[in-house]
């Protein structure tokens, strides 16, 4: 794997990689167990979001909904008509092979996404994982802001940066949100420089 | 499923994407990128060489010329990059980051192509690039029945005879042409008219030989309307002279036509003719407040069917005049003819016929100047009357005390003469600030003759350099709440963030263009007839005047609609709050008041420099 380490120093900068931003909704908060209910993807070309690029995918279900429908309004006729799950997991790979993925909490997609995809035997290799959660979390210490139990969440890390609140909790605009929000957290780290990659990833790591 | 997306429908809002086709808007939604904009950004876009078309949705960010000159200041909702995109031209204007954020981009090849797909886009940006933005997305007046033109309806010749026809024959040729009314002219002009119900009252009851001449009981120098004024004209003139039926005439006084309340009628199920006629027809003061009770519910149904909110100003003003009318017969019916040539007057928003359902009533007396005590007492107890009346009837007791009841405001013609000497000879600005709405007067009742040469004489008196460039000074004090970088300024009060579009705006503006027709020395009060007969003003361009009209129009329409769909009563009765206005009134207020700045200080500059 020479060659590929060779083009991936990581000297080189961040905007030249490719970034895309995921969001999953599972049907609980507990990422061994519960399943994948839908997933949606943005890829960032800084500084631009090509929202018309992005994608997003219900996954067909059978099995009667907990309480977790109540965050995620989706319904169970609508989940019905979703796709296979491993359709689904098929365009993700697609849309996300070789890229750096984004994720607000990124361990719990990380965790959610590849047991789904070792379920379906789908060999799904991300270039790298960015946590906007864990690169605020670092801002925050270093500014010894005192951490309450909440400043941590999607909307109250936007909100820092000025950017609008959303209509959380729909796998699309949770991922478009958390886009939004590594653009501003780049932006606003690196000043007149353009960042490394690896400098960015180690932010988010 | 794009239906669903939070960007659909917040673009789906944002003119000028609203005007587009499904399949249009769908394609500028699939070309559309959001885009951090930051300072580095915004280095790496200049970089690229590409120009995009942009809407901030957040951030904060400052349009500013080469000369650095901050031009304005962007914020949600607000378009930028479009001019150049427009000339093709290298961009000269850049921006400037104040706080971060998001904008939604489109690249220059979609901008193109949605301009070639939709003329009205295409509109919308050549009219913002050329700072037209008030005369878009006005309501589509073809249908408003108010506002169409008489020559439009009129398609009949109407029937004619002369003066020295029978009854007999004319009543004849009334039968055979199956018409309700004949015109009596000499040559081209028009002499008289008689009706149907002339024949009636004046020949059949009256038992009158029908061999008389019709000018025996024909209707002199009747009331006219010209063909190019509108179907609402006719209505409210009907309104007034309480009659059915109006010669229509040319713009050289030869009759063209008839229409009649039938007419109207059938142009629309017309409730304003109902009501005026009721009012009219009202036999007491007391059956007269019990009509004029049903107004207000009235106008709100009257609002939701016209275009044009505008009317409602004018529709409101013949109400009042009407009433007022109306109150003076009742009393001239009990107490005998006015001892002596008088006027009526109004003042204000009634002169003017810009009132709105929360106007006061302003108004004043002018007697003939050889009134005697006796005849002023006669008025004193008529102007109580009329003015009590009047406030029963919902037009609110002036808080000012400008009404003819208040022995101050009834005068003669030669006290009124010395009271605008007083205020052209010594112009404090306390002076000018009360004696401005003086200087907008109607006739509502009375000798005509008499009206005219007060009117005159007020007109020039007020051509006085000292007094112009007095109330140029007195307009330069006036704060326009649009603050640095063009963006709105409310005020904060207890109840809430707004802007009171009347004192800020609206009274801004009438007395700019109140200026320019003293300087003229013109008699109407109306702004869009002021404005009219300003058209070939040196003072005043033709672009700044079509500016001012378009600005008067959008302000006073926010400001009616404001004030009937109030949604609390304790808000100021023209409080308009910015955030609660569309994408669009929003960057229209933001014209308008810009038009008002501008024209401002070109008033300063052209009446101030006399001082």
């Amino acid at each position: 794997m020479k060659w590929l380490q060779h083009i991936w120093q990581g000297k080189g900068s961040w905007r030249d990689a490719r970034w895309v931003a995921i969001d999953c909704e599972t049907n609980g908060l507990n990422a061994q167990q519960d399943a994948l209910l839908s997933v949606a993807w943005v890829p960032i070309e800084p500084p631009f979001i090509p929202l018309a690029k992005s994608g997003y995918a219900l996954i067909q279900h059978q099995q009667p909904l907990n309480q977790s429908a109540v965050v995620h309004q989706l319904s169970q006729h609508q989940l019905a008509g979703g796709l296979a799950l491993p359709e689904a997991l098929r365009q993700l790979k697609e849309a996300t092979d070789g890229a750096i993925l984004i994720a607000h909490h990124a361990q719990f997609d990380r965790t959610v996404l590849q047991r789904a995809m070792q379920l379906c035997n789908i060999d799904w290799q991300p270039q790298g994982w960015y946590d906007t959660l864990r690169a605020e979390q670092r801002v925050l210490e270093r500014s010894s802001v005192a951490l309450k139990q909440d400043s941590l969440t999607l909307a109250r890390c936007r909100s820092r940066y000025g950017l609008l609140p959303f209509h959380g909790h729909h796998a699309r605009s949770d991922a478009i949100a958390c886009a939004e929000l590594f653009l501003a957290q780049t932006y606003v780290a690196q000043g007149r420089k353009p960042l490394t990659l690896n400098a960015v990833l180690a932010r988010g790591r | 499923m794009a239906e669903e997306r939070e960007e659909y429908q917040v673009l789906k809002n944002t003119p000028p994407f609203d005007v587009l086709s499904e399949m249009d808007f769908k394609f500028a939604l699939e070309n559309m990128q959001a885009m951090y904009l930051s300072k580095e950004s915004r280095e790496e876009i200049i970089q690229s060489g590409r120009s995009l078309l942009y809407l901030v949705r957040s951030g904060t960010y400052d349009l500013v010329t080469q000369d650095d000159r901050r031009l304005e200041r962007l914020e949600q909702g607000d378009l930028f990059g479009f001019p150049s995109l427009l000339s093709g031209r290298k961009v000269t204007n850049r921006i400037d980051v104040v706080v971060d954020g998001i904008v939604w981009t489109w690249p220059e090849q979609t901008f193109h192509a949605l301009r070639q797909r939709s003329q009205a886009f295409e509109r919308y940006f050549l009219d913002a690039h050329s700072r037209r933005l008030l005369s878009e997305h006005r309501p589509d007046q073809a249908n408003d029945w108010t506002v169409k033109a008489l020559a439009d309806v009129v398609t009949r010749e109407p029937v004619k005879v002369s003066a020295d026809t029978t009854i007999r024959e004319a009543a004849r040729l009334m039968s055979e042409q199956r018409v309700s009314s004949l015109l009596i002219t000499e040559g081209h002009a028009l002499r008289g008219i008689i009706t149907d119900r002339d024949l009636r009252n004046r020949v059949v009851a009256a038992g009158l030989d029908t061999s008389v001449s019709v000018a025996a009981i024909m209707t002199p120098m009747p009331a006219v309307v010209y063909a190019h004024q509108s179907l609402f004209d006719a209505l409210t003139i009907m309104g007034q002279s309480n009659i059915h039926h109006l010669p229509v005439v040319d713009s050289n006084e030869a009759p063209v036509g008839v229409i009649t309340v039938t007419d109207l009628m059938r142009q629309q199920r017309s409730e304003p003719v109902v009501l005026i006629n009721a009012l009219f027809k009202a036999p007491t003061r007391e059956a007269l407040i019990q009509e004029a009770k049903q107004i207000p519910d009235y106008l709100r149904t009257f609002a939701g069917r016209v275009r044009d909110i505008g009317t409602l100003g004018r529709l409101l003003a013949s109400l009042t005049d009407g009433l007022t009318r109306k109150l003076i017969s009742l009393y001239e019916q009990d107490h005998g003819r006015a001892p002596c040539a008088y006027v009526w007057l109004a003042f204000g928003s009634q002169a003017r016929q810009d009132q709105t359902p929360g106007s006061d009533q302003d108004n004043g007396l002018l007697l003939a100047d050889d009134a005697s005590e006796a005849a002023r007492e006669w008025f004193m107890h008529m102007a109580t009357y009329v003015c009590e009346g009047l406030g029963e009837c919902g037009v609110r007791l002036c808080p000012g005390d400008v009404m003819a009841m208040n022995p101050k405001w009834n005068k003669t013609r030669l006290e009124w003469r010395e009271q605008f000497q007083k205020w052209v000879r010594s112009p404090t600005p306390e002076a000018i600030l009360h004696s401005m709405i003086f200087f907008d007067s109607r006739l509502i009742s009375g000798h005509h003759g008499l009206y005219r040469q007060h009117r005159e004489q007020v007109a020039e008196l007020a051509k006085n350099d000292m007094f112009l460039g007095n109330i140029a000074r007195h307009i330069g004090t006036l704060n326009v709440p649009l603050g640095l970088f063009n963006r709105l300024r409310t005020t904060a009060d207890d109840q809430g963030d707004y802007i009171d579009v009347k004192k800020q705006a609206i009274a801004v503006l009438n007395d700019i263009v109140r200026l320019y027709s003293l300087a003229h020395g013109l008699t109407v009060a109306a702004i869009p007839e002021r404005l009219a007969q300003l058209k070939n003003s040196k003072l005043l361009a033709a672009r700044d005047n079509q500016n001012l009209l378009e600005a008067w129009q959008f302000l006073t329409h926010l400001r009616l609609n404001a004030q009937l769909y109030r949604t609390s009563e304790k808000l100021p009765a023209n409080a308009i709050d910015p955030e609660r206005l569309s994408t669009l009134q929003r960057r229209q207020l933001k014209a308008a008041f810009r038009v008002i700045k501008e024209a401002q200080q070109g008033v300063s500059l052209k009446f101030g420099r006399n001082l």
